[in-house]
């Protein structure tokens, strides 16, 4: 019963990311990549986009905070970043990515500042969202992960 | 798992090797390959991959790798790639571009995925596999090879999955063409081969210079078209040798030359790169010079065979080819070199000049730099550079065509990248450069290789410096590491870098004493190309094409004196050849810019480098003998420059001592062996 109930609970927070829009088919496609050789794919693969991507905001902040800004580089960081955050289905991370790249193009400093702060909000979002979830999902049981949205 | 449940269940257990610098992509990469069955490896660095690939090139069927990565260009990769190990490469990019892809293909790639990547997309890229397998041997072997060695799995299996073996065998028995008695035996080989992959293979034929060179002689004798494998084997009259082997590097020598007539700057990067292969990838596995991150060097170089080089280099067909097609390159600026280069040229004439080329690519590691700078150029720079410049701009591919030989200095490929570039510039000479003037059927020849390459060496200075072999100089420091095939291209795009930096030299033609100037230039384009990867690659392709056919049309005229000049070259040249290549081809300028170009591309060719050197001696008075031959082509060439010509042997001999040390400190300098690898090289690097 617990378990059945956790795993709901477990099946309920996965939808919401769906739904909420943090996560798209993208995610879909690592959880189908998950299986018994692979037990723990997601969680690896959300792990090590963590680790790098954090890497990668600071190079684009540091970028950011030098002036002039050089929007062709910024625009470069910003597209392996979104590269990145698209492999894991990362979606609002992503938009906002698209977002700051669109500023870049239009030579838009205020925005790409700003954008980035809300970049840097939706990452540390779904990093918290992401980290409840794999949590709960080990405690329910394997199952759980590999479920689709209903 | 055995080869054999391999390729029973191909595709699944195809083993792919995928590069991409993002671990999150490549990890969820990794997790779609395996989820399509495949056997994956990954890496995170493409000089690792290159590493690994050089290593054992059979333990992979299929590369996949990230367009945009620090440490080297993913087309630059991918050039490398298809020339020196022929394996299918598929591009992976987030940016959907048509440019981008157009770039891809053109450097030779079987595919272009977006990201991120589905896996249904994964699931059929096998298919490259098989296409490249089947398309590799020609139609008889393919039959026959299909026929025999189907273990019950079909040919693809046959063809697929012993990816390595298969193509390795490929190499030696592809084309089988002499079946006769030796079908069952091949075949039963190739199984066996193909079952055992590693174990069994035999050993690879490693086409050295030499030995290509009498293999173009003797296809050259018996006539392209009516060449037979048995015959040309007897004529080459070379114990170690087998029939299959000959069949093979005889249907890439086609493919070779059908390349360069075609003009399909694509292919011959890519075939070439096979060719070329063929014999420098055996000798210098680990010419690591193409890794110059990733600067695509333009398709038309062929891979530097540090990285990549070696393939392109190999490739005679390449050198001679490829790099005489866009090679107008070859710097204006020497004289000398200019007539060492046409006579290079014209040796490397698709039949007559393969043989030459092999000499002089040996000695020029300095083109296989330029190959690298070309390809590296070509693509950024294409045509950038010589806007301005025209005369020397090797971008422009007409430019090419009227400069010709720009590459003139290109001394990477010592011989046959100087001769190809002289060859090359001479016809330029309407740009100025009085040396290329009357060579304007030269062009052909190397300026494809090289001219791409210095085109990004130095755009600026191309202009001016066309004439300067400066311009070669330069790249050899660049990487060429390629084989001679590249040092072409190279030397042809470092020509136009070295052109430009000539100015310092002294501009002209007449520079041919800028030789000394040279190294300075040179280490400029080192820099220049360095930095211009891809320029190369674009700049080449553009100037092959119209070179192509001017060289097709100077070949013969070439051929003789090349003949000539190579074997003269030859016989006084070391063992390498590079003495004789390098005395012939740049007149040192070469040598010199070999030297420069080594440090990137030779490592391979780091026994050349010395060799090469040694020669500067020789190489005046080789030079000179050299002239002779050529007397029709150079001498009025080489009369304004006759002056320098004979300074430049002297500042080549400095600048050879200087470029020794140099060398010395360089990682291994290509040369030696390297330069030998093939006249492929050089035209494969277009």
């Amino acid at each position: 019963m617990e378990r059945t109930h956790m795993r709901r609970q477990v099946g309920l927070m996965r939808q919401s990311l769906f739904t909420q829009g943090f996560l798209d088919e993208q995610f879909i496609q690592l959880e189908e990549l998950q299986d018994d050789a692979n037990p723990n794919f997601v969680e690896e693969i959300a792990t090590l986009y963590y680790c790098d991507s954090s890497k990668s905001l600071q190079t684009i902040e540091q970028a950011l905070e030098k002036t002039p800004h050089d929007f062709n580089k910024l625009d470069n960081h910003m597209h392996q970043f979104k590269g990145s955050s698209s492999s894991i289905g990362a979606k609002k991370v992503k938009d906002e990515c698209q977002q700051f790249r669109e500023y870049c193009k239009a030579g838009n400093r205020e925005g790409c500042m700003r954008t980035f702060q809300l970049l840097k909000k939706e990452h540390a979002t779904l990093k918290k969202k992401l980290e409840a979830y794999f949590q709960m999902a080990r405690q329910a049981g394997p199952l759980e992960t590999a479920s689709r949205p209903k | 798992m055995t080869v054999e449940d391999q390729s029973d269940r191909f595709p699944e257990g195809m083993r792919v090797l995928a590069v991409d610098d993002d671990p999150t992509c490549l990890k969820f990469l990794e997790g779609l390959l395996r989820k399509c069955k495949y056997h994956v490896t990954t890496t995170n660095q493409a000089i690792k991959a290159l590493e690994m690939l050089r290593e054992n090139r059979d333990k992979y069927d299929l590369v996949i790798s990230d367009v945009n990565m620090p440490d080297m260009d993913g087309f630059k990769l991918l050039e490398l790639l298809g020339l020196e190990m022929d394996l299918p490469v598929i591009m992976l990019s987030g940016y959907s571009d048509t440019e981008l892809v157009m770039k891809g293909i053109s450097h030779g790639a079987c595919d272009y995925l977006l990201k991120p990547v589905r896996i249904e997309e994964l699931k059929n890229i096998w298919q490259h596999v098989i296409r490249k397998k089947k398309l590799e041997p020609k139609d008889q072997n393919k039959s026959s090879n299909q026929g025999k060695a189907c273990n019950g799995t079909g040919e693809c299996v046959r063809g697929a999955s012993p990816t390595g073996s298969a193509d390795q065998n490929g190499k030696l028995n592809k084309k089988r063409k002499d079946q006769n008695g030796d079908e069952e035996e091949e075949s039963e080989d190739d199984e066996h081969e193909n079952e055992e992959s590693s174990s069994q293979k035999k050993p690879r034929v490693v086409w050295s210079v030499e030995l290509h060179r009498k293999f173009v002689a003797a296809v050259k004798q018996l006539g392209v078209e009516r060449a037979v494998p048995k015959k040309i084997l007897d004529l080459m009259g070379v114990e170690a040798l087998s029939r299959e082997n000959v069949a093979s590097h005889l249907q890439k020598y086609r493919q070779y030359l059908k390349r360069l007539s075609s003009g399909i700057v694509a292919s011959l990067g890519g075939k070439e790169s096979s060719y070329v292969r063929m014999g420098v990838l055996d000798g210098f596995g680990d010419l690591h010079s193409l890794t110059r991150s990733g600067r695509l060097s333009s398709t038309a170089l062929p891979s530097y065979t540090s990285g990549g080089m070696l393939h392109r280099l190999n490739s005679p067909a390449g050198l001679s080819r490829g790099g005489i097609t866009s090679s107008g390159l070859v710097p204006p600026g020497h004289s000398q070199n200019f007539s060492n280069y046409i006579n290079t040229f014209s040796k490397f004439q698709p039949t007559v000049p393969a043989d030459q080329s092999p000499n002089l690519f040996q000695a020029t590691p300095a083109s296989l730099e330029l190959n690298q700078l070309q390809r590296s150029k070509c693509t950024t720079h294409t045509g950038k550079p010589y806007a301005d410049n025209d005369p020397t701009s090797y971008a422009a591919s007409s430019r090419f065509q009227d400069s010709g030989v720009s590459c003139s200095t290109l001394p990477s490929d010592s011989d046959f990248s100087s001769n190809a570039l002289m060859l090359q510039g001479i016809p330029q000479q309407k740009h100025g450069m009085g040396v290329f003037g009357n060579q304007p059927s030269l062009k052909v020849s190397y300026d494809s290789g090289i001219s791409g390459s210095s085109n990004f060496l130095d755009y600026n200075r191309c202009s001016e410096s066309f004439q300067g072999g400066a311009q070669l100089s330069t790249f050899p420091s660049n990487s060429l590491p390629m084989s001679e095939p590249f040092i072409h291209s190279q030397l042809l795009a470092s020509n136009l870098g070295v052109s430009s930096s000539r100015p310092q030299m002294g501009n002209t033609l007449n520079d041919f004493s800028s030789v000394s100037a040279l190294s300075a230039p040179v280490d400029e384009l080192r820099g220049s190309i360095q930095n211009q990867e891809g320029l190369i690659g674009d700049v080449v392709p553009t100037i092959n094409y119209t070179p192509t056919q001017r060289w097709e049309e100077h070949k013969r005229d070439y051929d003789h004196d090349w003949s000539q000049t190579f074997r003269t070259i030859n016989s006084l040249g070391s063992t390498l050849g590079v003495d004789g290549l390098v005395s012939q081809s740049l007149d040192q300028n070469d040598a010199v810019c070999n030297y420069e170009r080594n440090s990137s591309l030779f490592d391979q060719l780091n026994g050349a480098t010395a060799t090469v050197m040694q020669p500067s001696e020789a190489d005046n008075s080789f030079v000179e003998t050299k002239m002779k031959p050529n007397e029709d082509y150079f001498l009025e060439q080489t009369k304004s420059p006759n002056g320098f010509v004979q300074n430049s042997y002297e500042s080549l001999n400095d600048i050879m001592s200087t470029i020794m040390k140099r060398e010395q400190n360089d990682e291994n300098m290509l040369l030696d062996a390297e330069f030998g690898f093939d006249a492929y090289t050089l035209g494969s690097c277009i």
